[in-house]
């Protein structure tokens, strides 16, 4: 009978046990000392307690995230400022890391892109960039870049409204050393749903780019120019996995090209149009290209280097 | 015969235990969700649309135009309804109406080395004066645009200035005025006046609106505004057959509303917006 009476309050017991457990605090997420883990989809606040927001972290009426020590979330049931049932998840305070870590990490970052500012002729490019990353804001790399022309239908009227052949140059390729410099980085909800990493990028480089002319006459010679030339760049990036990145970048390429030589006449060599083109029809050029790249990064994964 | 009634309560028990504890166990696990289930993903966020008018102006600037650029003053009055969707009203004035493209002047100074050179009256090409009075270009733009704004948050640059910021796409309609030097100069007029050689488009164009944008807020009402608008209307800029069209008359070109075209015409803005009320509203 005394075994009965023990297997009952066994019995009772283990009821009993599962209904008590909610009420108790829920567990924290684990300390990682190293870092590596991430949390999956962790809410950021963005009040005062979350970072050290100069501006607008100044939230006023907003009533603080409590973090006193010893309080327990399981105070849950009460009520917020406006009376509504406060929710568990109110009482817990996450601030996520920066999500990508770039120092000594090699970016390649094949590229496509298009001129903007040429009304006459358009350019596509294809290419990619090549950076290895210093620390985690500057970089140092290498870009190269062929390109493949389109004449507009602007230029195609030219000749019929206008009688004239438009003098131009088409782009053959260019390559550069490049600097990076990362000036801002930042995180965007993506319909209050996803957390968004990206940052923002400036480029500064120099190289050469080889350009032809297009003759206005048919059948003629043309030459080509190697120019120096320097850029600069801004664009922004978007953190997709650890080792994979989309990019959409503005640079603008400065540089001085020969064109065609108004009086080029049929029986010029090609060397004495040349001659003549440097020496009369240089022009300042500047270049504005679009483009999106996809950057991977070797190694291809990373690790913080300081506690949560 | 003892023995085997107490296997048969031991028996018993187990069974009236397993029975009681499973529908318990189950409840538990059901219980044992996250705490953060069902947490936005941002809490205690600036809602700084939400529900609140902004005003501003600004400066535009128009991106690879053939013959004349347009720098254009741009007001702007908008209501956003939630903090993801706004309904605006934008302007834009040029002010610098005479600001030609480098192609502009270089189709001129070619015309007019060849009106130095000779008789304009003996040759096909327009006399340089005549070929810039129809070249057309913008002289005021009035639209409407409602602007969706999936993406929100926060920017840090150099580690120590924070700034928020969204990202929106816009679309709408509106109209744009069209002006030249002269819409029909005498050297474009024929016999026919339905059959001019050239004519300048100018007036009113319904124009499509779309493009994408930015705020960057400074403080809770007050915001830098990035726009890239692509003004999409009919437009035949040089005032010149497109189609190619020759009357039968003298062998000249046709020009008419047909030579017309749907273009592209892309304006980059930056505005600085003000947000009423000035206190914004904090999520949960």
């Amino acid at each position: 009978m005394k075994r009965l009476a023990l297997g009952l309050f066994v019995i009772l017991a283990s009821v009993s046990v599962p209904r008590v457990s909610p009420a108790q605090e829920p567990e924290a997420p684990a300390a990682d000392d190293t870092g590596g883990e991430k949390v999956p989809a962790a809410p950021a606040d963005t009040g005062p307690t979350a970072g050290p927001e100069i501006d607008l972290s100044d939230l006023g009426t907003s009533e603080p995230a409590d973090t006193t020590p010893g309080k327990k979330a399981g105070s849950s049931g009460g009520t917020g400022e406006s009376g509504a049932p406060r929710k568990a998840w109110e009482d817990i305070v996450v601030v996520p890391r920066k999500a990508f870590l770039k120092k000594y990490r090699l970016e390649l970052a094949p590229f496509t892109g298009i001129t903007l500012n040429d009304p006459l002729i358009r350019h596509y490019s294809f290419g990619g960039d090549l950076n290895f990353y210093v620390t985690d804001v500057l970089s140092i790399g290498v870009e190269g870049q062929y390109f493949i022309k389109e004449l507009s239908e602007r230029e195609s009227l030219v000749g019929a409204q206008y009688y004239l052949v438009p003098t131009l140059n088409k782009l053959k390729y260019h390559y550069a050393l490049a600097f990076g410099y990362v000036p801002g980085y930042g995180k965007f909800g993506l319909f209050n749903k996803w957390i968004v990493h990206w940052d923002l990028t400036f480029a500064l480089g120099v190289g050469m780019i080889r350009t032809e002319i297009i003759p206005r006459a048919f059948g003629d010679k043309s030459f080509t120019n190697d120019n120096i030339v320097g850029h600069v760049g801004m664009g922004v990036r978007l953190f997709v996995l650890d080792w994979l990145t989309l990019g959409l970048t503005f640079r603008d390429y400065m540089y001085n090209d020969a064109f065609e030589n108004a009086g080029r006449k049929s029986t010029d060599t090609i060397e004495q149009v040349k001659k003549d083109s440097q020496n009369h029809q240089s022009q300042f050029v500047q270049n504005i290209m679009m483009f999106f790249s996809v950057g991977l990064y070797i190694p291809p994964s990373f690790t913080y280097r300081t506690p949560r | 015969m003892m023995n085997k009634t107490k296997a048969m309560r031991k028996v018993i028990a187990l069974l009236l235990g397993g029975i009681v504890c499973l529908p318990a166990i189950a409840h538990a696990e059901k219980e044992r969700k996250s705490p953060l289930t069902d947490a936005p993903v941002i809490r205690k966020r600036l809602e700084l649309r939400d529900k609140r008018f902004e005003i501003g102006i600004g400066a535009g600037v128009t991106i690879s135009q053939d013959f004349y650029n347009a720098m254009l003053l741009m007001p702007k009055l908008a209501y956003h309804f939630n903090d993801w969707l706004s309904l605006a009203v934008v302007g834009g004035l040029n002010v610098l109406p005479d600001w030609k493209s480098s192609f502009n002047n270089d189709v001129y100074d070619a015309l007019n080395r060849k009106d130095q050179a000779g008789a304009v009256a003996n040759r096909k090409s327009p006399s340089a004066a005549d070929a810039r009075a129809t070249m057309n270009h913008i002289n005021y733009v009035a639209m409407g645009q409602v602007e969706f704004i999936p993406l929100s948050g926060k920017i840090a640059i150099l580690s120590s200035l924070f700034s928020y910021f969204d990202f929106y796409i816009l679309g709408g309609g509106g109209i744009v005025n069209l002006a030249a030097k002269s819409a029909q100069p005498g050297t474009c007029q024929r016999g026919d006046a339905t059959k001019p050689i050239c004519k300048a488009v100018v007036g009113n164009q319904i124009l499509i609106n779309a493009g994408v944008g930015a705020h960057a807020f400074l403080n809770r009402w007050f915001a830098l505004n990035l726009e890239l608008h692509d003004l999409i209307y009919k437009n035949n800029a040089s005032g010149r057959s497109v189609l190619g069209n020759l009357s039968s008359e003298d062998n000249q070109p046709i020009t008419t509303d047909r030579d017309m075209e749907w273009t592209n015409n892309f304006v980059f803005n930056l505005n600085l917006q003000f947000f009423f009320p000035t206190k914004p509203k904090i999520s949960r």
